[in-house]
């Protein structure tokens, strides 16, 4: 008789087991995040006056002549089907002097070279290069062209 | 100062304020542009190159393309802007085809 409630007590056990594990948890596990595509992010931000063949800034420099291209190369990590990267240069107070941007689809690291350039010279003074990346600022560059 | 001054004042600032229309830009990336999601016209390659000082045809193919030979190529996709392949100017914005 002993034994049989015993064994009795493990097959309960077994089953009030089994049916524990089965339950659906409390919190179900998120859903897997869509394939990498928001995993683009800018790393670095440099202003020159010249870039290489691999689109990097070979000249650094904040301050320029009239006469000179400037350069700004934008370095970002990360894998996207379509992410947008812009440049916003502006004169003193804001004043717009030119807008680009380039779409791109990356796949690791990647460098997007942006240049402005004017053949009448530059107005000597103040300038900043603000970088957006899918519309929202990541960076802003300042340098003076005297 | 009068009003009339100050008015005058605010309207040399506004003279002073710089033209940036002739302001030439581009830009480039190694990364590679989206696949096209629907039908597409064939476009020329997006790329550019802003003429520096001292630059020459053979000097830019070498620049973009790793090979000063090409020039011809740039000088063919520049036909309006290039009138002779030995004669281009700081600030002119030339395209740059795909190799």
């Amino acid at each position: 008789m002993r034994h049989h409630s015993r064994v009795l007590t493990a097959v309960l056990l077994v089953a009030a087991l089994g049916t524990a594990c089965s339950r659906p948890s409390a919190s179900p596990a998120p859903a897997p995040a869509p394939a990498a595509d928001t995993a683009v992010r800018v790393t670095d931000v440099d202003l020159g006056r010249a870039v290489g063949l691999d689109k990097r800034v070979t000249d650094k420099s904040d301050s320029f002549t009239p006469s000179e291209t400037i350069y700004v190369s934008v370095r970002t990590e990360g894998s996207a089907s379509n992410a947008t990267l812009k440049a916003r240069w502006t004169y003193e107070g804001g004043q717009l002097v030119q807008e680009s941007s380039r779409t791109i689809a990356p796949t690791g690291t990647a460098v997007t070279e942006f240049h402005i350039a004017k053949p009448g010279g530059w107005p000597k003074g103040s300038y900043k290069v603000e970088v957006f990346l899918d519309g929202n600022t990541v960076e802003t560059e300042s340098f003076k062209v005297g | 100062m009068g009003i009339f001054d100050r008015f005058k004042g605010n309207e040399d600032k506004n003279e002073a304020k710089p033209d940036f229309s002739g302001v030439q830009s581009g830009g480039s990336s190694t990364a590679a542009p989206p696949a096209p999601t629907g039908p597409v016209a064939a476009t020329a390659a997006g790329r550019t190159y802003v003429v520096v000082k001292g630059d020459s045809l053979s000097k830019i193919a070498k620049h973009e393309y790793g090979d000063p030979n090409k020039w011809r190529a740039i000088y063919e996709a520049n036909r309006d802007l290039i009138k002779d392949p030995d004669l281009i100017y700081p600030g002119q914005l030339l395209n740059i085809p795909e190799p």
